[in-house]
């Protein structure tokens, strides 16, 4: 399949400034670091990972909503980054994004045909033609076109979410970056929102990049997943093998945590679980792997050097010593996976 | 080459702001309450000459003192033998205009500063700090520095109390911008193309100006007293003129033997900045479009 964004070595650190002029001091978040994938025309690209762990920026940075510090960003063959100020613009018709909370991501003094309206008019459209638009719309995401003169907060939660998928898709867009889009929704309305999603991906013939907390629904929803940990990329491929048989330590355990005490449904001890594990183990100095220092399989070479994501067959790739084909030295040390065979 | 967007027709059905204040303030009964106080006043202030029985400055010495209920005086007679009805009601002219135009104009330089401090946040600095200078004097303070420099008079009076106001009401814009600044629809906007000053004019304005007019309807009791306050220093309205604030400061030397003087201006001030406060209220409650649904028709469809 044809690449539609190709992502090299992007990175982003986050400098902010505390305290006031003597004793200022900056805190430094290393947010995405050294990412690069591939994204396929016409594929859900999942993307998973702890709190924290860079999801949301890897994100708008895509879309340009944040500057890389570094990397670069092919978009359709061409170099994102050196895109000017109007050509940008332009771009902006192609790339979208929908955001978890979606009474908050509508102007709540603008009527919802308003919000929808926005980008059609920010592209030259003119009111009338917009006001058609508006209605296509609201029937694409299955909503009344009759009720498009009221306000978001008059909308239940999934029908807000309706309306900003509507509004991201009204300047027909190729891609769209989904960041938790269901998390802020009750799980019988996640299933709704999710088909919706699915029927528009393939109506439209959409990319997507959907970031989740629910594995379950990533492994469901999507082509291909990738898992973030500490703004690194530690893990890629399809998704079923992914969830079937992760190669990464980070992946197994994050697996296992949440999904194990998933079938107890303790949902909420399984979060605090994950999110433990994004939790501040102890520095290292030096080059090592992100997760060497809670990892239960960690070799020397570990905590020496980081490894890098290498090739490891079936179109996956995993950024893990013990699966770096130039050390052929897997087999001393046989921790069995923890949760390698969950079906 | 950039299509610049027409503005948006509202589709039908689509009610206006406007009509949302109109139909809050009349269905709360206090708004409306006050809503007819300060319409009453302003009616008062306009037709003042028509109304008044008395010329705003002929002096009766004969009925100096004299309480209300004086036969041709209502409200009765000040020190001079000024019929204190006619006073006030030509004072309410001057004690409005005073009362509410530095708020209006203050507002309109402070909205836009406000807001395009959140956005530009090196701006924003610069903008901050200059008003926290501002800041380091007390209003009346400030106000009276200002207008002592100027020297006397209504126009002086006036710059003084707008840039008075400035830091206190480009405080409250620029926290309520910067709220809405993080908002994902922000985001949203940024996501859709929509150029910066739109933005901030089109998509953040509506939200943040709520907080300037609610907060400005409470400061407007502040700026009459401080009005007042200036007034009575003579660096304001000179005395012959009819003003509240001076009526009240002259009837101060005569509270025990004739308390009306100062009281009818006085209670005149304290009714007005009560209306103004209730009003804000009000329509802080009829500007949100999540609390105004509630006002106009009482819980009912879906
Ligand atoms: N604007 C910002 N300024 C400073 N730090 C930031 C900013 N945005 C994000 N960060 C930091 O960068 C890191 C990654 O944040 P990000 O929002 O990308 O994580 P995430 O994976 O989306 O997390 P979550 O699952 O909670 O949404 C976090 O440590 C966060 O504190
Ligand atoms: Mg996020």
């Amino acid at each position: 399949m044809e690449n539609l964004i190709e992502i090299r070595n992007l990175s982003k650190t986050f400098r902010v400034r505390r305290g006031g002029v003597f004793n200022r001091s900056t805190v430094v978040t290393r947010a995405v670091e050294d990412v690069g994938i591939d994204i396929r025309k016409g594929e859900i690209l999942g993307c998973v990972g702890g709190s924290g762990s860079g999801k949301s920026t890897f994100g708008r940075m895509v879309l340009r909503l944040i500057e890389p510090d570094a990397g670069t960003i092919n978009y359709g063959g061409r170099d994102l980054l050196a895109y000017s100020a109007e050509e940008l613009r332009q771009h902006r018709r192609r790339a979208q994004i929908v955001f978890q909370d979606p009474l908050q991501s509508l102007n709540p003094r603008r009527t919802v045909a308003e919000n929808v309206a926005r980008p059609l008019l920010n592209f030259g459209m003119d009111g009338r033609a917009a006001a058609r638009r508006v209605d296509e719309l609201f029937k694409l995401v299955g909503l009344d076109p009759r009720q498009s003169h009221r306000y978001p907060h008059e909308f239940s939660g999934g029908q807000c979410q309706r309306i900003a998928i509507a509004r991201a898709l009204a300047p027909e867009p190729e891609f769209l970056f989904l960041d938790e889009p269901v998390s802020a929704l009750d799980v019988s309305i996640q299933a709704q929102i999710l088909n919706l999603l699915k029927r528009l991906q393939v109506q439209l013939g959409l990319t997507y990049l959907f970031v989740s907390h629910d594995l379950k629904i990533v492994r469901q929803f999507c082509d291909r997943t990738m898992v973030m940990y500490r703004g690194k990329l530690l893990e890629t491929g399809d998704s079923a093998p992914v969830y079937q048989a992760p190669l990464h330590p980070f992946t197994q355990d994050f697996l296992g945590t949440v999904l194990h005490a998933r079938r107890n449904d303790a949902w909420e001890r399984a979060a605090e679980l994950a999110e433990d594990l994004e939790g501040a183990p102890p520095r290292m100095d030096g080059p090592h792997c992100p997760y060497a220092a809670a990892c239960t399989r960690r070799i020397d070479r570990c905590t020496m050097a980081e490894p890098a994501l290498q090739p490891a067959g079936a179109g996956r790739s995993v950024a893990c010593f013990r699966h770096d084909p130039d050390l052929a030295a897997p087999s001393q040390a046989t921790n069995s996976s923890p949760t390698g065979e969950i079906a | 080459m950039t299509g610049i967007p027409t503005a948006l027709k509202p589709p039908i059905g689509r009610r206006s702001n406007l009509y949302f204040v109109w139909r809050g303030v009349l269905g709360d009964p206090v708004a409306r309450i006050a809503a007819g106080v300060i319409a009453g006043m302003m009616l008062a202030a306009a037709f003042a000459p028509w109304i008044s029985p008395w010329a705003p400055n002929a002096a009766n010495p004969e009925l100096r003192l004299m309480p209300p209920g004086t036969p041709g005086h209502l409200l009765g007679l000040d020190q001079q033998g000024r019929d204190i009805l006619s006073r006030t009601l030509h004072g309410a002219r001057l004690t409005l205009i005073c009362g509410i135009l530095p708020v209006v104009i203050g507002a309109a330089i402070s909205i836009p500063l406000g807001m395009l401090g959140a956005w530009y946040r090196r701006l924003g600095a610069v903008i901050m700090r200059l008003m926290d200078v501002l800041f380091a004097f007390p209003m009346a303070l400030l106000a009276i520095m200002l207008a002592a420099l100027m020297g006397p008079g209504i126009g002086n009076m006036m710059i003084a109390l707008v840039v008075t106001l400035i830091p206190y009401n480009t405080r409250v814009v620029y926290a309520a911008a910067c709220l809405e600044r993080d908002q994902a629809y922000v985001e949203a906007a940024r996501a859709m193309a929509t150029p910066d000053l739109k933005i901030l004019f089109v998509e953040m304005l509506p939200n943040v100006v709520a907080a300037s007019v609610v907060y400005s309807c409470t400061i407007i009791g502040a700026v009459v007293i401080t009005a007042a306050g200036l007034s009575f220093l003579g660096l304001g309205v000179q005395p012959p003129t009819a003003e509240w604030g001076i009526m009240t400061s002259e009837g101060r030397s005569f509270i025990f033997n004739a308390p009306h003087i100062a009281a009818v201006p006085g209670i005149a001030i304290t009714i007005l900045v009560m209306a103004f406060n209730l009003l804000g209220d009000s329509l802080r409650d009829s500007l949100d479009p999540r609390t105004r649904l509630r006002l106009v028709k009482p819980a009912k469809e879906t």
